[in-house]
């Protein structure tokens, strides 16, 4: 099941909303209030199964998205810290993807991570291509804010400093901005380069994968064929989206 | 040597006839995140307290934030302790008053004490004597973030902690660290932990120091291959760790040596970067010297 759908459940307060779900993993009918109180009547239920996953999981990340676009990430003092769930576990690289409005979870989406100290590739690089996967797939949209580093480094349990370096590195390609005073966002458009520029940076990761495919022993056709799957994959999850 | 927030030259201490640290250099860059890392009664609390000037060098200096040690350290240093020392029958209220006092005059110091005792889930009226184990890391932690310091020296502060209370601590710390930039010096048994965490590591074995420096260099002198059972190594070394996997034998080899890099490609093995874990293990199993970085 991909999740609930707008409206159903959880009385959600804009039934109309889009709703984002991509890969939502288990019988996700957890859903998630980062600081209603307790008394609050729209406090959705958490079932034991729900919660018996969440404890086994998933470290968590609430993106606090949905509408409108980029005015999530403001709380006022009587709100807990948006982002911080209660349940999850350390070191598992599992990201639960929250989108909800002002109180209520509208979208659950489970991203893992994937983050493999056997990987050569330092950490910091590893979460910045990471994060540009989930730009790509559509997960986090244009216009989403983006985890602060807090967040991040504290539900991932990664160094603050391992995280700002990706989240940095991000901002300097294009992919992420930041808004003064408000954080970091997913830009509006895809990073502004002149035709030419892009087609030297696409030269340049196209080089690698030829170079990868040939010492594979793969032939043209067989290459060509695994991007266009890889890219048909990227569409599939952006329309599911 | 002047830049470095912890600089430690030829450390020894010893009590009577026991060589706790033996000659022990190490050197920790300003803003770094350094994990020292031992198998127990490698000295890391020893050359913590060392650090914290708790006990007098038999040989070797010590420089913290660029200042020799002569005493224990200020404010701007954060220690919590392997075990909590504080005073059984005080509660967390009259730690707090004590923090007003060593937080050179200013009431930010216990106020944000105040404030983090509340995110570890501590009640200020609660006694020491009252606190779980878990609790009265939590108190340490808290104690130590509380005067803003700038450099963090933690012994174990996730040991013999439940999932809760790990969680708690290992939140205070990090959300401390996205805010304000400081050298951290952590030891720890948890190497899983060190590895994300740590940008620089020091790896103490019986008192001395076997690697001092960035993770990633360590990670890259050594890989890990899996080989088919009946392959020799070869002829001039062994490798430092063989583990029976179900594909045949897992080898660490230090790939910094020729003759391994020529054995590897000889044989068309495909090696992967080792985890700290697996690096130390064999450090630590070796029973000769180690070189060190330093």
């Amino acid at each position: 099941m991909r999740g609930a759908k707008p409206g159903t459940g959880v009385g959600s307060a804009h039934p109309a909303l889009p709703v984002r779900a991509l890969g939502v993993r288990g019988a996700s009918g957890r859903v998630g209030v980062a600081g209603a109180p307790a008394a609050d009547s729209r406090r959705p239920h958490i079932s034991r199964a729900a919660s018996a996953e969440a404890k086994g999981s998933f470290a968590g990340i609430c993106i606090p998205g949905g509408l409108p676009k980029g005015g999530g990430g403001s709380g006022t003092a009587q709100e807990p810290p948006r982002g911080l769930m209660g349940s999850r576990k350390r070191g598992l690289d599992k990201v639960r993807v929250y989108y909800y409005t002002d109180t209520v979870v509208q979208q659950e989406v489970h991203v893992d991570l994937k983050l493999d100290p056997t990987d050569p590739t330092p950490l910091w690089s590893q979460l910045a291509q990471r994060l540009r996967e989930l730009v790509a797939t559509g997960r986090l949209a244009p216009g989403d804010p983006v985890p602060s580093v807090r967040v991040l480094a504290r539900q991932l349990t990664l160094n603050p400093a391992t995280v700002s370096k990706a989240l940095q590195a991000l901002v300097a390609e294009g992919v992420f901005t930041v808004r003064r005073g408000e954080g970091t966002f997913v830009a509006l458009h895809p990073p502004q380069m002149s035709p030419s520029q892009r087609q030297q940076v696409l030269a340049k990761a196209a080089f690698s994968y030829a170079v990868q495919a040939r010492t594979l022993g793969a032939a043209l056709p067989e290459a060509q064929n695994a991007l266009t799957q890889q890219w048909r994959e990227l569409e599939k999850n952006r329309g599911d989206a | 040597m002047n830049e470095k927030a912890i600089a430690v030259d030829q450390l020894s201490v010893s009590f009577g006839k026991n060589h706790v640290l033996r000659g022990v250099s190490f050197s920790v860059a300003y803003g770094s995140f350094a994990v020292l890392a031992g198998p127990n009664g490698a000295g890391k609390t020893t050359l913590l307290r060392c650090l914290m000037g708790f006990y007098q060098p038999e040989k070797g200096h010590v420089q913290l934030l660029g200042k020799p040690l002569c005493h224990t350290p200020g404010p701007e240093v954060g220690f919590a302790a392997e075990a909590c020392d504080y005073p059984e029958d005080w509660s967390l209220k009259h730690l707090a008053r004590f923090r007003r006092l060593a937080g050179a005059a200013n009431l930010t110091a216990e106020e944000k004490f105040y404030r983090l005792l509340e995110e570890a889930k501590l009640s200020p009226a609660w006694k020491v004597s009252q606190l779980s184990r878990g609790q009265r890391s939590l108190a340490q932690l808290a104690w130590a973030l509380a005067a803003n310091p700038t450099l963090l020296l933690l012994d174990e502060p996730t040991l013999g902690l439940d999932a809760v209370a790990r969680e708690l601590a290992l939140d205070l710390l990090l959300g401390y660290l996205a805010e304000k930039p400081t050298t951290v010096l952590l030891a720890t048994q948890d190497l899983d932990l060190a590895e994300r965490l740590a940008e620089t590591v020091v790896l103490l074995h019986r008192g001395r120091c076997h690697w001092a420096g960035p993770l990633d260099d360590i990670k890259s002198r050594y890989q890990v291959v899996t080989v088919p059972r009946g392959l020799n190594a070869p002829a001039q070394g062994a490798p430092l760790v063989r583990r029976d996997v179900l594909q045949g034998e897992q080898w660490l080899i230090p790939v910094t040596i020729d003759h391994w890099k020529v054995w590897l490609q000889e044989h068309g093995l495909s090696a992967r970067t080792p985890t700290l874990g697996e690096v130390a293990f064999a450090l630590w199993q070796e029973q000769k010297e180690a070189p060190c970085a330093s």
